[in-house]
């Protein structure tokens, strides 16, 4: 393991964790938004 | 079950998760560090199985956008899968471009290098980063999905024409082209490269359905707020509302 | 179509002759361009006569994306969209005649920018057939793309600052062939000029082929 390795793997992980956490986020936001009578899914 | 969450959700996200653990672990434990490039070898199972995953995305967003254009297959799905694969392959393409860079630096000293693939995913960054702006533009949501789908194929069409172009341009500076050979892999290397694709191929899959269903989500909030809006106008106007919740109006929305 | 190409080219012509937009605006800008160049890289001489083509051409760049604003800008008042929409017209002669008109006029910026970059940076404009033939070739190709996503952007309020961002990486291939063309002709590389032509009528071909088939529906959003 190297410091370059490290970085690579590093940064792949904090961009895919960071975007599935906004995306999956933003659908509850939503879900509950939209449907204000108690069902908060997204069908 | 909450917000864009289902089963099918959890079982892609618990197997990514695996996928995932198991490559870690075989990538940066198990397997051997390179004869040539030492422990630098290891961003192989981070690099190519992103930009994998970035062109199926990419992929997916022509063909998607060429479905909704065909009169016969024309639906709001074909224009929501394709912002969703848009987005996702962006994401990717970021990752391959970072990864490579870092991987560039490490061996050759320089974080960028004029090499024939990176440029052209550097272009296909810039091209669906427009894309993506397009996306958030306009007001009817149909126009919007036919300017998009049509940008969408353009790009795609363009894809062979700036492939001979970067190949062509990096043939005349011929150095990079010995540096970017990738070290012959076998054994441990070879599983732990494939199980990066699997992994890659669970992640990709996991949060395109998370990312579709916030597009069905985003689309059904644009249409309660125009049904909000135009209630309030007929308020204001004195035409009466009727009682209770706002029923939905106009199209229902597919799914 | 040609005869409907004709009429619109014509009529963005006469328009751009009489309000003479390019004349007074946009080629004070691309003489400007190159003035900036000269201050950025500090009036090194030989360097900038061996970068010209790569100069020249985002030179042309620049302009040619203030050609096409003010192409679409001229529709933008009194409803001109709406009229060019019902008036009948065939849209992909509306569309040839549009990239006709830009390349016209950015053939004209073109000169002068050949004369400044002559003057400004001391090249020599040597093999002037390669030079002028893969000119013709990158124009056409910026002209037809910037025609097609400036339809795209035409009717939306944030065109200033998506144009250049949709184009922009579209043309790159553009942008290559031609300051490849310019260098071989030049004879500052040794590549194949002519193999980079081909790669700038391939461009062309498909832009074009976009722009005829897809304006009837681009046309329709605006």
């Amino acid at each position: 393991m190297n410091g370059y390795v490290a970085g690579g793997w590093g940064a792949t992980a904090a961009l895919v964790i960071v975007y599935a956490w906004r995306t999956i986020r933003r659908g509850k936001v939503l879900a509950r938004r939209s449907a204000p009578n108690g069902e908060k899914t997204w069908r | 079950m909450n917000g864009t969450a289902d089963r099918v959700t959890r079982v892609l996200g618990a197997a990514s998760l695996v996928a995932v653990a198991v490559t870690a672990w075989l990538g940066l434990v198990v397997s051997p560090p390179d004869v040539t490039q030492g422990q630098l070898v290891r961003l192989i199972y981070v690099h190519p199985g992103a930009a994998t995953a970035c062109y199926a995305g990419f992929g997916l967003c022509a063909l998607a956008s060429l479905a909704y254009l065909w009169p016969r297959t024309r639906s709001r799905r074909w224009d929501r899968l394709a912002a969703a694969s848009a987005e996702v392959g962006v994401l990717f393409c970021a990752i391959t471009l970072v990864s490579g860079s870092i991987w560039g630096r490490g061996s050759w000293g320089v974080w960028w290098t004029w090499d024939a693939r990176l440029t052209l995913t550097a272009l296909l960054f810039a091209v669906f980063v427009g894309y993506l702006a397009l996306r958030r533009t306009g007001g009817d949501p149909d126009s919007r999905a036919r300017r998009c789908a049509i940008a969408a194929v353009m790009a795609a069409v363009l894809v062979p024409v700036d492939h001979e172009a970067t190949t062509w341009w990096q043939t005349l500076h011929q150095g990079n082209t010995l540096l970017r050979s990738n070290p012959s892999i076998h054994g441990w290397q070879l599983v732990s490269m494939l199980a990066s694709f699997v992994a890659y191929a669970l992640l990709f899959s996991w949060l395109l359905v998370h990312r579709y269903r916030v597009e069905v989500l985003e689309d059904r909030f644009e249409e309660d707020g125009f049904a909000a809006a135009l209630m309030e106008r007929r308020a204001e106007g004195g035409v009466i509302a009727p009682a209770g919740v706002a029923p939905r109006v106009g199209a229902e929305v597919e799914l | 179509m040609w005869r409907d190409a004709l009429l619109v080219g014509g009529k963005d012509l006469r328009v751009e002759m009489r309000s003479r937009v390019t004349t007074t605006q946009v080629a004070p800008y691309a003489i400007l361009v190159l003035l900036l160049f000269g201050f950025a890289f500090d009036q090194n001489h030989t360097l900038l006569s061996r970068v010209t083509p790569g100069l020249f051409w985002v030179a042309v760049l620049l302009c040619a994306l203030l050609s096409v604003q003010r192409s679409f800008a001229v529709e933008a008042a009194d409803g001109a969209r709406d009229g060019l929409r019902l008036s009948g017209l065939d849209p992909a002669g509306v569309f040839l005649g549009k990239v006709a008109a830009v390349a016209v006029q950015l053939a004209a910026l073109e000169v002068i920018l050949g004369v400044g970059v002559v003057v400004l940076f001391g090249t020599d404009l040597t093999d002037p057939g390669l030079l002028v033939l893969s000119a013709a070739a990158a124009t056409v190709g910026l002209a037809a793309a910037g025609v097609v996503y400036g339809m795209m952007a035409a009717g939306l309020r944030v065109r200033e600052t998506l144009l250049p961002l949709l184009v922009l990486p579209v043309v790159a291939p553009v942008i290559l062939g031609a300051t490849q063309c310019w260098m071989a002709a030049l004879g500052l590389s040794a590549t194949d000029g002519w193999r980079w032509l081909i790669l700038l009528g391939a461009f062309d071909a498909i832009y074009l082929t976009l722009g005829v088939v897809g304006f009837a529906t681009l046309l329709e959003e605006a």
